[in-house]
């Protein structure tokens, strides 16, 4: 059987993460939920750069995947919305954490 | 795949993510004149000899805070709230474990050393009071509340070897503390103007 190479061994490697939290913008607003109980919409505007357009499509994508749950309220009459790590999100980032960890470690 | 180049390692590091969280706290300076408040709430329990004063002064202070929060920080740098398997309650726990072994070790301890803690109480006071603001400042990891821990030690010692009253010298450390939150919270109100959600999620 011949050896797998490295180039290989990169792709089949990221071919098993998990795309949802892959991309930038969300493993951004992913990891910041996971050392967080909770943080509003405003919070995690702030904290990841994301204009309001892309952070509500980027947050809609994590709700659809079942990785963050999203309750909206109003607060003195304006809109306030609360975002939480879903026990299966926080699973989820977990493996892809130590996914990400195992390539960066191989050197490849 | 070079870990330094992408930043993916940094951003993978939910520990240095949670240490940079934990600024989120203090950055509004409100804590700082919270602590301030209490230390001068001793300080006049020690003037007008009323120990009671320092309960329902930390109480205010204590209560204070959230509803500030609500009003001045979270419209303008949002809200969140640490998960409480966080490093801060670790530190948190061992202030409780340090006032209780300062207590136990009061109780049990001999005679002569008993007279050693009466000589030197009001340095001992300071250290203790120091040590409690240093593991708030580690829990919240905020470096001013070294400084203000190290205020209050020199009260003490200000007030041991300098023959300042002790009421005066931590009077005189709270009000520093009060003045540099308030210094805070100005830049910060300057600095963070207030963001709604204009846009609903």
């Amino acid at each position: 059987m011949p050896e797998e190479t490295g180039q290989e061994r990169q792709t089949s490697g990221l071919e098993a993460v998990d795309r949802v939290i892959h991309e930038p913008a969300r493993l951004a607003i992913m990891a910041r939920l996971y050392v967080l109980e909770e943080a509003d919409w405003l919070f995690l505007h702030r904290e990841t750069g994301l204009s309001f357009g892309n952070l509500t499509s980027h947050l809609a994508r994590l709700e659809s995947s079942g990785y963050v749950s999203i309750e909206k309220a109003f607060l003195n009459r304006k809109p306030h919305t609360v975002v939480r790590m879903t026990d299966g999100g926080r699973a989820a980032f977990e493996r892809y954490r130590g996914q990400m960890r195992g390539l960066l470690d191989s050197d490849i | 795949m070079n870990k330094n180049e992408d930043g993916l390692d940094s951003t993978l590091d939910t520990r240095k993510l949670e240490h940079k969280m934990l600024l989120y706290y203090t950055q509004d300076g409100l804590w700082d004149i919270c602590l301030g408040v209490c230390v001068l709430g001793w300080a006049l329990a020690l003037r007008y000899d009323f120990i009671a004063f320092i309960g329902v002064i930390v109480a205010v202070a204590v209560t204070l805070v959230p509803l500030l929060k609500s009003k001045l920080t979270y419209p303008r740098i949002g809200y969140a709230r640490l998960r409480p398997d966080s490093g801060v309650r670790k530190w948190l726990a061992a202030l409780v474990g340090m006032g209780v072994a300062v207590f136990l070790m009061v109780v049990s301890a001999s005679t002569g050393v008993k007279d050693l803690f009466r000589e030197y109480l009001p340095v001992l006071l300071g250290a203790m009071g120091a040590s409690l603001i240093a593991v708030l400042g580690r829990a919240f990891n905020a470096g001013r509340f070294y400084w203000y821990g190290l205020l209050v030690f020199l009260a003490g010692v200000a007030h041991q070897w300098g023959g300042v009253d002790l009421w005066l010298a931590v009077a005189v450390s709270g009000a520093a503390m009060v003045g540099c939150g308030t210094g805070v919270l100005v830049r910060f109100l300057r600095d963070n103007p207030r963001l709604d959600e204009d846009v609903d999620a």
